[in-house]
């Protein structure tokens, strides 16, 4: 069987479990439109949301709070957007002071802000009737094709007024499915979906006492058993702590998890800190989801493998391109997170320039977008002079094609460091001792106004014209 | 530029709602394949993004949109002539 008689054998199989491979995508579940949809939104809603005494943070990667000698523990609350039925007395006896939200919307009630901005008040509105006061430390809000798999899930932290030793990091990710032209139910789709949600404690240097509080939906219970079965696999392999959690049971596939964990140094959120010549390290060539957008267009149409063909590369090229981005994908970065962590000061110390990592950034989700977020935030000028992708011809064809908005996007992606090139030459030289291959991208140019500047080639690898009009393109 | 369409030319639908990218701009690369030359296609999205790559992926192979509307149900429609 060729692999397209396979891909479409694949499709009638899932279609008869009541799955659509056609409506997955490939990599991070869609996100609701940052700059269009979330951000208006929020900053609308925000005051009155103050008034209700919930609080939201800006966006990071993860939430970063005072971590105590009492273990930290979740308590998660499913509610329908919609409809959302609040259970007052459950929620105060939880007596929450942070929560780490998911929002999942149909599309069609996420593409503008107003009405993002009425889902969330209404959600917001009805937990205040139970009079508790929290703070949002991390939302992720996205989107699906199914009008009936809307849902949003909280996992509340609870007050605790013990004496700070360390931080605690949370953070939610999901995926739909990594590889949409393989099983739903394998290991290496459950895997990445986790490692892809760690990866934002990783980037801080955190890999101590993690915890995994998985978010699984399926449309049947033996492929959600089999996840969940994926899941304890990967923690008995990485040493990670499954706690058993709710599941939002809409019948669509969804994997991903909050995850937390506790780091005994100072996380490295230092953007003022960056000065003019200070250098930027990634841990290895990124744009992941390329090939495996090119290899889901060629077994989809044959003319897409045609004009692939005419190019020089062939279907098994690009078949090997993506098993082996899958096989990247799937595990977890935690030797990363060590030699971040080897770079950190000591809880409660001062970062020193000349002996610490300052920041970090995730490229899973935004690509090299993440450093214009950088620049925005650290007011800075930033200065990329490389874009290494692991797969160049690939990126160029899924932007060439319209099939990627953004091609240098991937799932538990590089990361990005940034710190004086001494400190990057070393780190940079412990990475290679572990497997990766670190490539130094750019330099700050120094303070500024939220510049990023890059060659003009970034047009080979971004389609969309709003995320190009981001960026400060040299001729 | 306004353009009228012919009555008598075939105009076909196609409802790609639920579907999010890369598969509307697959589906409508597909479908204008089986068109004749000059013959629309009519094609409903709902995932924004596809609003913009779906008229940028067929003009790159010298179709014509003809007209793109949406609908505060968040139904967006574009209309495409075969070159």
């Amino acid at each position: 069987m060729t692999s397209q008689e396979n891909f479409w054998d694949n499709v009638t199989k899932y279609r008869q479990l009541g799955m659509d491979p056609l409506r997955w995508v490939a990599g991070c579940a869609v996100k609701v439109d940052l700059i269009s949809v979330v951000y208006p939104a929020l900053r609308h809603i925000k005051p009155q949301l103050k008034e209700l005494g919930i609080f939201l943070g800006d966006r990071v990667d993860a939430d970063i709070f005072p971590k105590t000698n009492n273990e930290l523990e979740l308590s998660r609350v499913i509610l329908d957007p919609k409809n959302p039925e609040i259970d007052s007395s459950h929620l105060v006896s939880i007596n929450p002071a942070r929560a780490i939200a998911l929002i999942q919307l149909h599309q069609r009630n996420a593409d503008r802000p107003e009405k993002f901005a009425n889902i969330l008040l209404g959600i917001y509105n009805a937990i205040s009737a139970a009079n508790v006061k929290f703070f949002v430390g991390k939302g992720h809000s996205i989107i699906t094709g199914y009008e009936d798999a809307e849902f949003s899930l909280f996992d509340f932290i609870p007050e605790d007024h013990g004496n700070a030793e360390g931080w605690n990091l949370a953070n939610n990710d999901t995926i739909q499915i990594i590889d949409p032209t393989a099983d739903p139910g394998s290991y290496q789709q459950s895997a990445a979906a986790v490692s892809n949600s760690l990866n934002d404690l990783i980037l801080f240097g955190c890999y101590e006492d993690l915890k995994v509080y998985p978010v699984i939906d399926s449309p049947n219970d033996e492929l959600s058993n089999q996840i969940s079965k994926n899941i304890n696999e990967f923690s008995n392999r990485y040493n990670v702590d499954v706690v058993e959690s709710l599941s939002p049971n809409k019948g669509k596939l969804l994997i991903g998890a909050t995850v937390t964990g506790s780091l005994h140094k100072e996380p490295p959120t230092k953007l003022n800190l960056l000065k003019e010549n200070m250098e930027i390290l990634v841990t290895r060539p990124f744009g992941d989801l390329a090939p495996i957008n090119v290899y889901l267009s060629c077994v989809a149409d044959p003319d897409f493998l045609t004009n692939l063909e005419s190019q020089g590369a062939s279907l098994h090229q690009v078949e090997t391109a993506k098993q082996s981005v899958v096989d990247t994908m799937s595990i977890p970065n935690l030797k990363v997170a060590k030699i971040i962590n080897d770079y950190l000061p000591n809880y409660g110390d001062k970062f020193d320039t000349s002996e610490h990592i300052l920041a970090t950034g995730d490229l899973s989700g935004p690509g090299i977008l993440i450093f214009k977020e950088a620049a925005d935030n650290g007011h800075l000028d930033i200065e990329l002079t490389d874009i290494p992708l692991k797969y160049t011809e690939y990126a160029k064809f899924a932007t060439e094609n319209f099939l990627m908005d953004n091609a240098t996007a991937g799932t538990n992606g590089a990361i990005a460091i940034m710190a004086e090139r001494d400190i990057l030459s070393q780190v940079s030289e412990k990475l290679k001792k572990e497997g990766y291959d670190p490539q130094f991208v750019g330099r700050i140019l120094g303070k500024g106004e939220g510049h990023l500047f890059v060659n003009s080639n970034v047009k080979n690898y971004i389609a969309s014209a709003s995320l190009l009009n981001e960026l400060d393109i040299k001729n | 530029m306004d353009y009228f369409m012919d009555v008598q030319q075939t105009k076909i639908t196609i409802d790609l709602t639920g579907q999010i990218c890369p598969w509307p701009v697959i589906n409508t690369n597909k479908e204008l394949k089986k068109l004749n030359s000059n013959e629309l296609l009519e094609v409903l999205v709902d995932h924004m993004p596809s609003t913009l790559n779906i008229p940028a992926s067929v003009k790159k192979d010298g179709h014509l949109v003809v007209y793109s509307t949406s609908s505060d149900d968040g139904v967006y429609k574009i209309t495409i002539q075969k070159k």
